[in-house]
């Protein structure tokens, strides 16, 4: 009886982990034109080392009847052109739970952007 | 007025981090909204104003300061263990028109363009595409600026080309914070542009074969470069080819770049003659002693067209497969 359950436990573990595995993802996209806006000072270690990239990681409320959102890419000092260069938006199991439980009203909305050099 | 950012940081490092190293200010100046100052020659003047002030302040602290680009030197080259500035938002650039030329000019004013220091070189190859105009080389990928490119000496693989600096033809260096430190540098055997135009860069003109060329590859110790002035030539395409030909054959190509009897390639034969291609290389594989072939690789210039195939599939796939058909060869 023990075995059983130890056996069922397992493989609910391996379920979950896959489930997370598999919902945690990114997609990029990136433009072949253009010159990405480059970072100041240079201190990450990533994919972004030479890029000036913008987190954004926030819940969206989208009403019943909305089926999309939009987000405004507006001038900054960290987009000085207001222009996409790149984009990565990033899924997560936590996403997936998120607009499970609230019937689709509150995504998850984890992205990174880097915008073109400005002139 | 140009804005620059002053940042006190402990220290610097490059791209590759190849440091990292002491630092005490990193600076980064970036040119005035063209909504507020409309013409780029009044942008690039300001920014001018701009970098001597820098200078000032510098020499007020009797400490060093160094420009640097991309950051893309595996070394230590471009640092200073005082004052950095980072060029990268300094990327105006300029085009010529007859009326700009010196009167001894040999050159075609549709093909001079003078960049800011921070340009890097996809965006030089884009602001030239835009005139129907290529760099006649530049180094593997394009994140590098211009002012960086020259300063190290970067190579290409054009034949016959040379590197980056070798088409350069002008410089505008900032080699203090007085009034009459803004000098414009060109060949005195091979000048390019006039004084009318240097005056506008409010630059005082030297015209010297040896100070140009011992200010060319400067490794950031010549001045701060503002503008590099550039030949470049018609925008052109590559038709690239791969091709196992006898050993003897390869070398004798590589030695001589004489590729008039080189006939294998019967679209690139022109009156008989194989025609002399732009890039050549010659893949070797030191585990294949006994090989008679050698891979070789040729791209040939064509003239530019819209709508050619796109490079992106070949390109991501070439090394690869070329590697593979060394393996199996
Ligand atoms: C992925 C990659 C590919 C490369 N491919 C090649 C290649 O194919 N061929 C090749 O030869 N090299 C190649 N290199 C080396 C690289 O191109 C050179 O190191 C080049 O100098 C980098 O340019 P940068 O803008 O990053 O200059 P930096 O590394 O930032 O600076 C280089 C030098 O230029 C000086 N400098 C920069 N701007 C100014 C200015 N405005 N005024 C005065 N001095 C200035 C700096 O002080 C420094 O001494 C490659 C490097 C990488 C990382």
């Amino acid at each position: 009886m023990k075995t059983k359950v130890y056996v069922y436990l397992v493989m609910v573990f391996i379920f979950l982990g896959m489930l997370l595995l598999n919902s945690c993802y990114s997609v990029r996209f990136r433009s072949v034109e253009g010159t990405p806006e480059p970072a100041f000072p240079m201190v990450r270690d990533d994919y972004y080392r030479t890029m000036q990239v913008i987190e954004l990681d926030t819940v969206i409320t989208i009403g019943a009847l909305d089926k999309d959102f939009t987000y405004l890419i507006k001038k900054s000092d960290l987009c000085p052109s207001g222009k996409l260069h790149t984009i990565e938006y990033r899924n997560t199991l936590g996403a997936v739970l998120l607009s499970g439980i609230t019937f689709g009203r509150k995504r998850k909305v984890k992205i990174k952007y880097v915008c073109m050099k400005s002139n | 007025m140009a804005r620059t950012t002053k940042l006190s940081l402990d220290e610097w490092d490059t791209l590759h981090n190849n440091g990292p190293w002491d630092l005490k200010f990193l600076y980064k100046t970036k040119l005035e909204a063209s909504s507020l100052m409309p013409s780029s020659l009044d942008r690039y003047n300001d920014a001018a104003q701009e970098i001597q002030q820098l200078l000032k302040e510098t020499n007020n602290q009797n400490e060093g300061f160094r420009a640097y680009g991309s950051a893309w030197s595996l070394s230590h080259i471009a640092h200073q263990k005082d004052r950095m500035h980072f060029n990268a938002h300094m990327n105006t650039y300029f085009s010529f028109k007859n009326q700009d030329l010196h009167h001894l000019s040999n050159y075609n004013a549709d093909d001079i363009f003078m960049f800011e220091c921070g340009n890097v070189i996809k965006e030089i190859s884009e602001k030239l595409a835009g005139h129907g105009k290529s760099l006649k080389s530049s180094g593997a990928s394009n994140g590098q600026t211009i002012a960086g490119c020259i300063s190290t000496g970067v190579h290409g693989s054009g034949i016959k080309v040379g590197s980056v600096q070798d088409y350069v033809v002008g410089l505008n260096l900032i080699i203090g914070p007085n009034p009459g430190d803004i000098v414009y540098l060109e060949r005195h055997s091979k000048p390019v542009l006039n004084d009318v135009f240097v005056q506008k860069i409010r630059s005082r003109v030297i015209r010297n074969d040896g100070l140009f060329n011992a200010a060319l590859v400067g490794l950031g110790s010549f001045g701060f470069i503002h503008g590099v002035v550039i030949e470049s030539q018609n925008l052109f395409l590559l038709k690239r080819y791969v091709k196992s030909i006898k050993k003897e054959l390869a070398i004798e190509l590589a030695e001589s770049l004489d590729f008039s009897n080189f006939k294998e390639i019967p679209e690139e034969v022109e009156n008989g003659k194989g025609r002399a291609p732009y890039h050549y290389k010659v893949f070797i594989n030191q585990y294949q002693k006994n090989d008679a072939d050698y891979i070789v690789e040729l791209m040939y210039k064509k003239d530019f067209k819209l709508n050619y195939p796109d490079p992106f599939p070949v390109i991501k796939k070439s090394i690869y497969r070329d590697l593979i058909q060394l393996a199996v060869s």
